[in-house]
């Protein structure tokens, strides 16, 4: 009985060890493949690497939080990232003849990372705020965007003042989420405000009714839309809060590096064939000053 | 120098009423949680030990799945995914919800914690009781159970422990918990100097209850 026991045991031992191996193997194995998908960056001409002071050389590191379609999500396979920034962000690699490294990052820490040189760059949907572009070099906006409220259809909310009452979602630390503070703080009643980490999470408590309304980004706002069919946007804000890309204060030799491949891309419209190939429409037309 | 830590102090002194209403979360949760956790955790160890088989079964398969997965997948499938799949069990009170997931999950660690102690107790005091003609309930609640609260408190205290930390995953479903708290006003302040007060408040709410429990296991020593 104690033998058989110990033989179970062995046996036992020695399949979870036999796994773990695999395990590590497959993790190793996947690691050069990811290798080479980054690759994929690399300047077409295969041409010395510019040093640009980058935080691993010859790589653009760019940080972003994978979960904010269409401007930056995983395909549904769950594990390719892809969206309006991604792309944006290979261009910009192949222009400086950089390869690129996409890394994820969670939304409330996505700027001070640069600080801790996590990454280069922010391409995340990053709205310019003044408060932002004190701490941070902040690129010449790359596409027009604004704040809307999306409710269920036949809500009866129309207006930020239509919100008194009513129970409001943002993601947390989104300039959403600031401007419902001010309103907040400048006086007006919700019965309730709640923030997430995830816009998903937002639309999810909208589609459950435990809120009434989202505030949240038109770039974001028109892609649920056209998933869910029983949302609207009922209000949007007059001044305009286009995107920039972000990066350590002083990093001024990749700043310039960057605005000069955004502008040629413009120029080119290979920007403006992105934003039409998730937006259904050049939504960067006329941004870019 | 003398300026600037003044001025820390200060602002240290404006932030602890808000953090002590988001601590007020925190401890409500993890107290509510971890009782409930101890009667539900009874009446599962009891199942895992009784005779009838079935029984054993199902408070088994209960254990092995609240302590497999993770604590935030499971409030993550009673807030989310399971009134998306079934909108009438869609919950509006994000607490209740909390408590709930808290609840069943705590109990799944205190049944094994209360099995443990259940069976650490010699089975000569079953049969002593037994031959002098109580029954098994009048045994479990006259004999067995009194002596194995002494060896239960210690290991309760650290699960209580564990879910006052684990508290902070409420965040998740929107509830604003000392650990949200503090994340807000760190943002809103632009300072980390706030995570020294509300660090202070985590050591002061695990430090009274780890006396109360010491406190606790002296008391049940008698027993011995």
């Amino acid at each position: 009985m104690n033998t058989s026991h110990c033989t179970l045991l062995k046996r036992v031992s020695a399949l979870v060890l036999a796994l773990a191996c695999a395990l590590t193997f497959a993790a190793c194995a996947k690691t050069e493949g990811g290798a080479a998908s980054t690759a994929a960056g690399t300047a077409a001409d295969g041409g010395e690497t510019v040093d640009y002071g980058n935080v691993t050389p010859g790589v653009l590191k760019i940080g972003m939080e994978v979960g904010y379609p269409p401007m930056e999500y995983l395909a549904e396979d769950g594990s390719t990232i892809t969206g309006f920034d991604y792309e944006l962000g290979l261009e910009v690699g192949k222009k400086l003849g950089l390869d690129v490294e996409f890394v994820d990052t969670a939304w409330e820490a996505i700027l001070t990372s640069l600080d801790s040189n996590r990454y280069d760059v922010v391409m995340s949907s990053l709205s310019i705020t003044a408060e932002r572009q004190a701490n941070y070099n902040i690129t010449k906006p790359y596409i027009a965007n604004n704040l809307v409220l999306v409710t269920v259809s036949g809500s009866g909310i129309d207006s930020t003042e239509s919100l008194a009452g009513k129970r409001v979602a943002t993601q947390t630390e989104t300039t959403a989420d600031d401007y419902m503070n001010e309103l907040i703080d400048g006086g007006l009643n919700l019965a309730g405000y709640n923030v997430y980490e995830k816009v998903i999470n937002c639309f999810d408590e909208l589609k459950l009714n435990r809120i009434d309304a989202v505030m949240v980004d038109k770039v974001v706002a028109l892609y649920y839309l056209a998933n869910y069919s029983e949302l609207e946007v009922v209000w949007e804000s007059d001044t305009p809060e286009p995107l920039g890309m972000g990066l350590k204060k002083g990093n001024d030799v990749l700043t310039a590096a960057i605005e000069n491949a955004v502008d040629e891309l413009y120029a080119e419209g290979t920007i403006a064939a992105i934003a039409n190939k998730y937006f259904g429409s050049d939504i960067t037309a006329g941004v870019r000053k | 120098m003398f300026e600037s830590i003044l001025h820390g102090l200060r602002q240290i002194a404006g932030w602890i009423i808000p953090l002590a209403q988001a601590a007020e979360v925190t401890l409500a949760l993890s107290v509510i949680s971890v009782v409930i956790g101890i009667i539900g955790g009874v009446f599962i160890a009891l199942g895992r030990i009784s005779r009838g088989k079935i029984l054993k079964r199902i408070c088994g398969a209960y254990i092995f799945v609240f302590r497999g997965t993770p604590l935030l997948m499971q409030l993550f499938f009673l807030w989310t995914a399971l009134p998306l799949a079934i909108p009438a069990l869609t919950m509006q009170n994000r607490f209740l919800a909390a408590v709930i997931a808290f609840s069943l999950n705590s109990a799944a660690y205190q049944a094994e914690i209360i099995r443990a102690a259940i069976q650490s107790i010699d089975p000569g005091q079953m049969e002593a009781a037994k031959s002098l003609g109580l029954t098994y309930s009048q045994a479990m609640r006259l004999i067995i159970f009194p002596q194995s609260i002494k060896r239960l408190v210690p290991p309760i205290g650290n699960e209580f422990i564990m879910v006052l930390k684990d508290t902070s995953l409420v965040q998740m479903i929107s509830l604003v918990d000392l650990m949200k708290k503090t994340n807000q006003i760190q943002s809103s302040a632009a300072t980390a100097l706030v995570y020294l007060p509300s660090a202070v408040m985590y050591l002061i709410f695990t430090g009274v209850f780890t006396w109360l429990f010491n406190r606790l296991e002296k008391h049940h020593a008698r027993y011995e």
